[in-house]
């Protein structure tokens, strides 16, 4: 039971118990006769904690000095504002039920774990209406839960050869269950919206279907909305999603999310003699990115763009169904919040590949050579995605600036003296 | 032997405890770098013109956004070239993009100015039953009555129904229902008439404690574009006729100067909204993003 308090909020103190069992089921009577099972665990926790990293709140109202001119001079005035945050510590509770087990004279192990991490009184912004200026209040509910799991196999074939598999792979699910009655907020920026809605995940991205692009004139005048808004052939088709024979807001869906819902990796080992020799690798779907590079020409008309918009570009009939035209690119209604700019961030790497060679206590020339290891390593030599940018890790799922990550190849040496 | 070693451990991880508890105090106190309203001295009169002041800085800084989108429908101005801002230029031709962010940007610079005025106004009221002249204090109140009927107006002539806020607390919008354009306008008539009473007589640049702050004759401008709105025409000819008869008004003789610093708080100006540079090259300046406003091409001569 942990009890921790913080000057920064107004309710100040915060209590979090955790209680854990594991029940060791191989240490069982009934299981000392199995020889196929070595190990087996099964344990569940549930624990509650605090999290004090949002900012501190000032929990009554404040008066902030402004200055301005009058007749050439500067004066200075104050304003008392009205609305103001007010926090207690955000918990998260964790549920957790897993099993270790060990088989096969120990050289398969795995863990499985199932777990359900609750976000309580998550501090989120809570709009004041009218001034659009928000405050923290501890009113969110954010549930996050996944299996995950782990495999390993290791084994000793002879002397000289070992080796070890292992792969891990885990689920992620996240969702908001309570936001203090609203039914949404809105995150991101007004061109890039970005919703939290009860039932989806936190933050994701929020904006229309693009169904295709206008080919031709004939196409344009036989769709309503297309004559409605003065379109051209080069300009998208976005889902009607209510059939209401326009396109409006109200036709915004939820196009996914940054938090990706698998992840996987896995890691190989060998060694033989004195060679050892080490691969890991690691990906994830389900992730999408907002490719806020292409956004960025909504506003810069001689920005960069990226490869595939500038051969794919519509420049003629069935040229493209996907990208806008040129001209396309700098109208209003090609610039709204939707798939185009949300890409699949899903990607598959090769981490690190190693490759060493002891030499060891060996005799060369009449003496001792110390104990030396040459070894060769690639770090990500291999990325494989499908994003338009350069790298799909971003944090939290907007890529502006970022820059691609470089591989590493080490060639080293490695001597003990 | 073993259970009065756990008696004496336990006995002294209490008292260990008892002893940490000393720095609960400082858990209570209050955040640094913050002046808490409740702890302004309301009998300080000569601060009461502070909350008036912040009204005015309030009301003179405004989104580079604010005038252009409530422009740009009419033929004062153009939306210019299509840059960076193409639902701009949309809103001239009465198509509206409700994701536009300008149009939530406006409506948000408006409200919390227009609370801002209500703050003011509520402060003031605080400095006057604590002891400042009634009659200064009321002036001040009436002033910030003046800015908020400009902002309404400029608000209502965007949107037409809107709220109408009766406090400084915005949670009170929450339950009201927005009037119509007609009532807002007759609203702001009205809150003109109550003002105008308090006001001093004077142009606004023969002010000497705010100079180039609201005056009766700005309360009248304002009423008489409301009843404009409402098509109440007799009632814009008895608004305008005192502005007209006082004397204290007349064009600017160069046109050029209008626009230059010579022509800052003339006498053709009931209301303006003051910037400056303090005549510095450097360091401190009230300013306005000018600089997208004027033809893309060609130069003054």
């Amino acid at each position: 039971m942990r009890a921790d308090g913080s000057s920064k909020y107004q309710e100040k103190w915060g209590y979090f118990p955790t209680v854990g069992i594991g029940w060791v089921l191989s240490e069982e009577g009934f299981m000392q006769n199995n020889m196929a099972i070595n190990f087996l665990k099964l344990r569940a926790s549930w624990g509650r904690l605090g999290n004090d990293r949002i900012q501190a709140s000032d929990g009554a109202a404040t008066t902030s000095v402004v200055t301005t001119a009058i007749n050439d001079q500067l004066v200075t005035g104050t304003i008392a504002q009205s609305t103001f945050s007010a926090l207690q510590w955000e918990l998260t509770e964790e549920t957790n039920v897993g099993i270790t087990a060990e088989f096969l004279n120990s050289r398969l192990s795995t863990d499985i774990d199932y777990f359900i991490r609750d976000t309580k009184n998550a501090a989120i912004y809570v709009s004041i209406p009218s001034i659009g200026q928000t405050v923290l209040r501890n009113v969110g509910e954010i549930r996050n839960a996944g299996l995950e799991v782990i495999l390993t196999w290791s084994d000793q074939l002879t002397n000289d050869l070992s080796y070890s598999i292992s792969g891990n792979i885990s689920t992620l699910k996240n969702e908001v269950l309570y936001l203090y009655g609203q039914e949404y907020i809105d995150g991101g920026s007004a061109e890039f919206r970005q919703r939290s809605i009860v039932g989806e995940p936190l933050m994701a991205f929020f904006g229309y279907e693009v169904e295709g692009v206008y080919q031709n004139d004939a196409q344009v005048s036989g769709d309503p909305i297309a004559v409605a808004n003065s379109l051209v052939p080069g300009d998208f088709i976005y889902k009607d999603q209510n059939n209401d024979g326009a396109i409006d807001d109200a036709d915004r869906v939820v196009l996914g999310s940054y938090f990706p819902s698998f992840n996987y990796g896995a890691n190989l080992g060998l060694n033989y003699k004195n060679i050892d020799f080490s691969l890991n690798i690691l990906g994830q779907t389900g992730n999408k990115i907002l490719n806020r590079k292409r956004g960025e020409m909504i506003w810069t008309a001689d920005g960069n763009l990226d490869a595939d918009l500038a051969t794919n570009r519509w420049h003629g009939e069935g040229t493209s169904n996907k990208y806008p035209s040129s001209a396309g690119l700098r109208k209003g209604w090609n610039q709204k919040m939707s798939d185009y700019f949300v890409e699949d961030g899903s990607f598959f790497r090769i981490q690190n590949i190693q490759l060493g060679y002891r030499i060891k206590g060996k005799e060369l020339l009449g003496n001792t050579i110390p104990e030396t290891r040459i070894f060769a390593t690639a770090e990500r030599p291999l990325t494989l995605f499908n994003y338009n940018g350069f790298n799909p890790e971003v944090a939290d799922g907007i890529d502006r600036q970022t820059y691609p990550i470089p591989a590493v190849y080490t060639v080293g040496l490695n001597i003990k003296f | 032997m073993k259970p009065f070693k756990y008696i004496l451990m336990l006995t002294a991880s209490f008292g260990f405890l008892l002893s940490v508890s000393a720095c609960h105090d400082l858990l209570e106190e209050p955040a640094e770098n913050r002046i808490f309203t409740e702890e302004t001295d309301y009998t300080v009169s000569e601060n009461m013109i502070q909350p008036l002041l912040g009204a005015y800085a309030e009301f003179q800084s405004r989104g580079w956004e604010d005038h252009p989108l409530i422009a740009v429908r009419g033929d004062d101005v153009n939306h210019g070239g299509l840059g960076d801002q193409q639902d701009f230029a949309e809103t001239d031709k009465f198509n509206y993009n409700r994701g536009f962010w300008m149009y939530n940007s406006l409506w948000q610079n408006i409200y919390k100015d227009i609370f801002a005025t209500h703050s003011a106004m509520e402060q003031v009221d605080l400095y006057i039953t604590n002891g400042a002249s009634a009659q200064l204090g009321n002036q001040y109140i009436a002033e910030a009555r003046v800015l908020r009927g400009w902002l309404l107006l400029q608000l209502s002539r965007t949107w037409g129904a809107v709220f109408i806020p009766t406090s400084s607390d915005p949670a009170d919008l929450l339950t009201m229902e927005p009037a119509t354009k007609d009532q807002v306008m007759q609203h702001i008539s009205d809150e003109m008439d109550v003002a105008m009473a308090d006001l001093p007589d004077l142009h606004p640049n023969q002010r000497s404690d705010i100079r180039g702050g609201v005056t009766r004759y700005t309360a009248l401008a304002i009423q008489a574009l409301a009843n404009l709105e409402l098509k109440q025409y007799q009632k814009v000819a008895d608004a305008t006729s005192p502005i007209i008869a006082s004397d204290k008004f007349e064009l600017e003789e160069d046109f050029y100067n209008l626009f230059k610093i010579p022509g800052k708080l003339n006498n053709e100006n009931i209301l303006e909204i003051q910037y400056s540079d303090f005549g510095q090259g450097s360091g401190d300046i009230i300013a306005h993003l000018f600089a997208f406003y004027g033809p893309q091409a060609g130069r003054p001569k």
